[in-house]
């Protein structure tokens, strides 16, 4: 029963973030655009309707089972990593020992399955949107693996209910400083936004989905907005203390935490221009890497 | 390319990339002629490693800029046209130019804006431009678009006239002759790195003049006959110099923004087959 339930709450976190995202977008153009929203909260639903309207496309001689594959391994992906994630002390739908080491596979398998995306559709700009999404993606795993393991340094264990309870006393943002800004940009990074947008972009018609139409083309734009949400919930887990906090049941506080760090990323989606591959590749391994090994080497010193 | 390759190899390069040495499979693919942000008609024949270009060769030249754009500078040679009108029209102009350069550097919600703004300049709306430039320095616009990308030498940005030819540097303008442009104390702008951040920059600059010298000069008439500065480049016959020499070495996204820095009219001129 407890597993049922656990389940429910797991689509219903994925499903409603993803409309909080596309919730917020819209807002966020209305407002730049300075008109009044035109129907906000119902605005994702006709977008989606319209999505699934459109002609299904089909390129010539794709990789068919990869590229209709693809989009649905995408969704699973960040499905996979909003079970890790626990609700309350007691309520994690994937409770692993090793739920870090699970969530880096995440990312790696992310990098792969985008690519798979770009190559299969058999179109070049498909395949540019795979080479740049593989070259900046890999990187920024590094990243993020610092990262993650810094925050489980104080936990001394690598399973995301025991890294939550750490933060009992003080949150790993406060610990930690450097850690939940470098997280955020692989949020960018998995679900290629803004400045992070090399694999899906606009000089690249689309890039990875350029092809792509109707009901694949939905289920990729939410595999999106899901890999998005996973990464603000394990950034709310992992640095804001997920699910701990004063008078609100826990999954209350991991929800509203989810929702703010979504807010965040939104915000640098439309607030930062996106520079040249090359450039990001330069900054990623010249400043960005050696930062994320000082933090976790700062967090070594601190655990001891 | 990916997919089913009909049963052909992936050739390797036969030689190092042109940029970093490092060896990626080699593929030629034709762009053109309609995708977003891509001068209409242009095809392309683009030899690929990674998203390097290595090579590109024009295989079919951009359509001509169209005629509708050139309201009201053609109107001005047989009638009486106003001076708002036609700065209004330049800074509509510059705006859409900017607008694309947004859309490139994946910035969405501000592309559409310059698309809006340029739309109320187009309806005679009073709309400042300042809150849109700063908007886009915030976010980084000229940040992320690299020094020197798409630099071109002095005689080519002379060749090309318009704002390309001010962002190298150059103080040429025909309303700097025009009597009622001078009373209103106009002296053109002008940048001098000559590259895409001077001509993005030029455009902001001149679509900020254009607009005050529209407000300041609501009801003045230019004369018909006179020449006005238009907002783009010198419509001409092809150059020698072609499109595709400023390609080699630069990334997809990085060539992309060099395309989007140059109007129509330029490109149209660097962008003949090789025999013009």
């Amino acid at each position: 029963m407890t597993q049922i339930v656990l389940s429910a709450a797991w689509l219903a976190f994925l499903f409603g973030m993803a409309w909080y995202v596309a919730l917020l977008d819209g807002l966020w153009a209305a407002a730049r655009e300075r008109r009044s929203p035109r129907a906000p909260l119902a605005n994702p639903i006709y977008r989606c309707a319209a999505v699934l309207r459109q002609q299904p496309n089909r390129t010539e001689a794709p990789d068919l089972l990869n590229w209709r594959l693809a989009p649905a391994l995408y969704a699973g992906l960040a499905g996979t990593g909003v079970a890790l994630v626990p609700f309350s002390s007691v309520s994690v739908l994937a409770d692993l020992e090793v739920g870090i080491v699970w969530w880096g596979a995440v990312e790696a398998l992310t990098v792969v399955v985008v690519f798979l995306h770009g190559w299969s559709a058999n179109s070049q700009f498909g395949l540019i949107g795979a080479y740049r999404y593989v070259a900046i993606g890999l990187p920024v795993m590094l990243i993020s693996m610092f990262v993650l393991i810094a925050a489980a340094l104080p936990a001394e264990s690598l399973a995301l209910p025991q890294i939550v309870e750490s933060q009992r006393g003080l949150w790993n943002v406060i610990r930690q400083p450097l850690g939940l800004p470098l997280f955020l940009l692989l949020g960018l990074s998995l679900s290629f936004r803004g400045p992070f947008n090399y694999a899906d972009s606009a000089d690249v018609a689309g890039g990875t989905a350029a092809e792509v139409s109707g009901a694949p083309r939905l289920v990729w734009e939410f595999a999106r907005l899901a890999m998005l949400t996973a990464v603000a919930a394990m950034a709310a887990s992992v640095f804001l203390g997920g699910y701990l906090g004063p008078w609100l049941p826990g999954p209350a506080w991991l929800v509203l935490k989810t929702a703010a760090v979504l807010l965040v990323l939104v915000c640098l989606t439309e607030q930062l221009a996106r520079i040249s591959p090359s450039r990001m590749m330069t900054l990623i391994w010249t400043v960005l890497l050696p930062l994320s090994f000082v933090h976790l080497v700062w967090a070594g010193v601190l655990a001891l | 390319m990916g997919g089913v390759p009909y049963g052909r190899m992936m050739p390797m390069p036969p030689t190092p990339d042109i940029r970093d040495g490092l060896a990626l499979d080699v593929y030629r693919t034709q762009v053109g002629p309609f995708m977003p942000y891509w001068p209409a008609g242009l095809i392309l024949e683009v030899t690929f490693q990674g998203d390097v270009i290595q090579s590109a060769e024009v295989v079919q030249p951009p359509y001509p800029p169209r005629d509708i754009d050139r309201e009201p500078f053609d109107r001005l040679l047989h009638e009486q046209t106003p001076l708002a009108q036609i700065e209004r029209t330049r800074a509509t102009h510059h705006l859409v130019c900017i607008a694309r350069v947004l859309s490139l550097v994946e910035l969405p919600t501000l592309s559409r804006q310059a698309q809006i703004v340029a739309a109320r300049i187009r309806a005679n709306e009073t709309v400042a431009i300042g809150p849109l430039r700063k908007a886009a320095a915030r976010a980084g616009l000229m940040a992320a678009i690299k020094p020197g990308l798409g630099r071109i030498d002095d005689d080519l940005a002379c060749e090309l006239g318009g704002p390309v030819r001010r962002a190298a540097g150059h103080v040429l303008d025909s309303r700097n002759d025009d009597p009622t442009y001078t009373r209103l104390g106009f002296t053109p702008v002008t940048q001098k790195q000559s590259d895409c951040q001077a001509r993005v920059a030029q455009w902001f600059d001149e679509a900020e003049q254009a607009l005050a010298l529209a407000s300041a000069a609501p009801h003045i008439l230019i004369a018909q006959g006179q020449l006005a500065e238009p907002p783009w480049a010198l419509r001409a016959p092809p150059l020698d110099y072609r499109v595709t020499e400023l390609l080699p070495g630069l990334e997809w996204s990085e060539a992309l923004l060099v395309l989007n820095s140059f109007d129509s009219a330029a490109l149209c001129r660097m962008g003949s087959l090789e025999t013009p």
